[in-house]
């Protein structure tokens, strides 16, 4: 930090009296330098502003949930109440559910990529029952509601006989889901990968399954991982719904369970809003820097 | 000796349009051949009808032994083609090396994937081959960190590491920045040179001058005239062949387009 600030001081001395060399700095600054240190200067200061107003944001956010009380004149208001007794007294009820969030996300996108996959590749068939199993499987999920689909695998399922526990009925339902537009970033990488490659790959005397094992799959599934980590963050979101039926105890689950029993609803939600949030946080970092180091090495 | 390459009345449509009309012809062992012609004269779809990246739609063409007919379907042939394959190296216009491979990974995928050696094995065969190709000190990078010759010259010693009976050369320069021409131009000679039967479709007149045994010139899908570089350069008889030459000579600055 105190290096960046002695080139700071640098720059602007130098940017007055360009011919002298600075008396502190082993060498005068090359004119690419100096234009560098200033591009480096504006974006420094347009991520500090950003910064900045998040916070100031994130303040306002805070004060409409503390209870202040304001006076404008004769006019007294307060803002709204919290009780952050119930907050600390649930907490670790709600918190715990966090893991099982987690947990049925990872599962889900597992199977989701799984299926995916499967359902790309079926699409690059030239067997009509197969490209048709894969077309018919992606226009059914998406064209019901994931809501519909979540209930149909815990509620009418039961009702010819087949009863899947809880975690598992909301697995089968967000990974068929999630799969079936999940297909799409699959297909696009694979036809991200050249002709040219698998005219090489075939060249060599691979057989057409080396051919996608070692040469095009790579390369398409280096396309899509990124992607593939915006779906898992989507998912965590997503995975709220399955509380509806009752029988996973995620996070929204735990919450509406104790908001609904003693009428702190506003308490509970917020919480599992604030976890959802710093969840949807941490992992987009992850996200992020993932789709930087996938993107450094060439396609 | 029997030939290498035996091409016997090939026939290829693109749809409703004919672009071979009935070509025969053959390499033989240790022979360099040169196929030139205008752009669209049917001289790469030939080339990549010979290890069924095209397919032929009537016609014979035999591989060291092997024997295709063209227009029969696919899936009859697929071990007779896989077996043409294992005969020919193709060096392809683009280079189309494996972007998520090394170089060294490049050239040893071959050997281990397909012909399923031991990776000791592989790899000799490959640090050998890029030595061939002076490539053999950028072993380590990835392919989007040398310049265009650079992956041309990987892109044949991957094809040399599966030790084809003949070598296949798809326009090899024509993408590639005049300046980085001649270092791939270099790596083919001193292969014609080391005895290695190529067939090569190139816009090079040069180095179809240089090094090959035999030229041939294609026009609109036939082959209009084939013979020495010397007999066809110096004393061209065909029409098009004349007027193939008088364009390269009048125009040697303006590079052929594809």
């Amino acid at each position: 930090m105190e290096a960046a600030l002695r080139r700071f001081h640098d720059l602007f001395n130098q940017g007055d009296t360009m011919s002298n060399s600075s008396t502190t700095a082993p060498a005068p600054k090359s004119q690419a330098d100096l234009i560098y240190d200033m591009q480096m200067h504006l974006k420094r200061r347009f991520s500090i502003g950003v910064a900045i107003s998040w916070f100031v944001m994130l303040a306002v956010l805070v004060f409409l949930f503390s209870s202040t009380k304001i006076s404008l004149g004769s006019y007294t208001f307060k803002t709204i109440h919290i009780d952050t007794a119930f907050i600390r007294e649930n907490l670790p009820f709600i918190a715990s559910g966090i893991w099982v969030t987690i947990g049925i996300s990872a599962l889900s996108i597992l199977f989701a990529t799984i299926l995916a996959l499967l359902a790309a590749l079926g699409r690059l068939s030239r067997f009509p029952p197969i490209y048709a199993l894969c077309t018919f499987y992606v226009s059914l999920i998406r064209g019901t509601p994931l809501y519909l689909q979540i209930f149909f695998f815990f509620l009418a399922l039961p009702q010819v006989g087949i009863i899947l526990p809880g975690l598992w009925a909301g697995v089968l339902a967000l990974g068929l889901n999630y799969g079936a537009y999940m297909s799409e970033i699959f297909r696009a990488g694979l036809s991200s990968v050249s002709k040219g490659q698998r005219e090489a790959a075939l060249a060599i005397g691979m057989t057409q399954r080396q051919m996608m094992q070692r040469v095009v799959i790579p390369q398409a599934l280096r396309f899509a991982i990124p992607p593939t980590g915006n779906e898992f963050i989507a998912m965590l979101k997503d995975s709220a719904l399955v509380s509806a039926t009752g029988f996973v105890h995620e996070l929204m689950w735990r919450a509406t369970k104790v908001g609904r029993a003693q009428f702190h609803n506003l308490e509970a939600l917020i919480t599992a809003a604030v976890f959802y949030w710093i969840m949807t946080l941490v992992f987009s970092y992850f996200q992020s820097r993932l789709e930087t180091r996938m993107s450094r090495g060439e396609r | 000796m029997a030939p290498i390459i035996k091409i016997s009345h090939l026939d290829k449509f693109f749809g409703r349009l004919q672009v071979l009309k009935d070509i025969s012809m053959e390499v033989n062992p240790q022979e360099v051949v040169c196929i030139i012609g205008r752009s669209g004269a049917g001289k790469s779809t030939l080339l990549r009808c010979i290890n069924f990246l095209e397919e032929p739609s009537f016609g014979d063409i035999t591989v060291d032994g092997v024997c295709i007919t063209g227009g029969k379907k696919v899936k009859e042939q697929r071990g007779l083609i896989h077996e043409i394959r294992l005969r020919t190296g193709m060096v392809f216009q683009e280079f189309n090396l494996f972007p998520h491979m090394s170089v060294l990974e490049n050239v040893m995928e071959g050997p281990v994937t397909v012909k399923n050696m031991d990776k000791t094995s592989a790899l000799k065969i490959a640090e050998m081959n890029l030595e061939r190709v002076g490539m053999i000190n950028k072993k380590n990078e990835y392919p989007n960190r040398i310049s265009g010759g650079q992956k041309q010259r990987v892109a044949i010693a991957r094809a040399l590491a599966m030790e084809p009976k003949v070598m296949l050369f798809d326009e090899p320069t024509s993408a590639l920045d005049p300046e980085l021409i001649g270092e791939v131009l270099a790596v083919m000679k001193s292969l014609a040179h080391e005895g290695t039967t190529m067939l090569v479709v190139t816009h090079e007149m040069e180095f179809a001058r240089d090094a090959a045994n035999r030229v041939i010139v294609m026009h609109e899908g036939e082959i209009a005239e084939q013979g020495s570089p010397s007999q066809l350069f110096d004393h061209p008889e065909n029409e098009h062949t004349q007027a193939l030459l008088e364009r390269y000579r009048s125009g040697k600055s303006s590079q052929p387009v594809n």
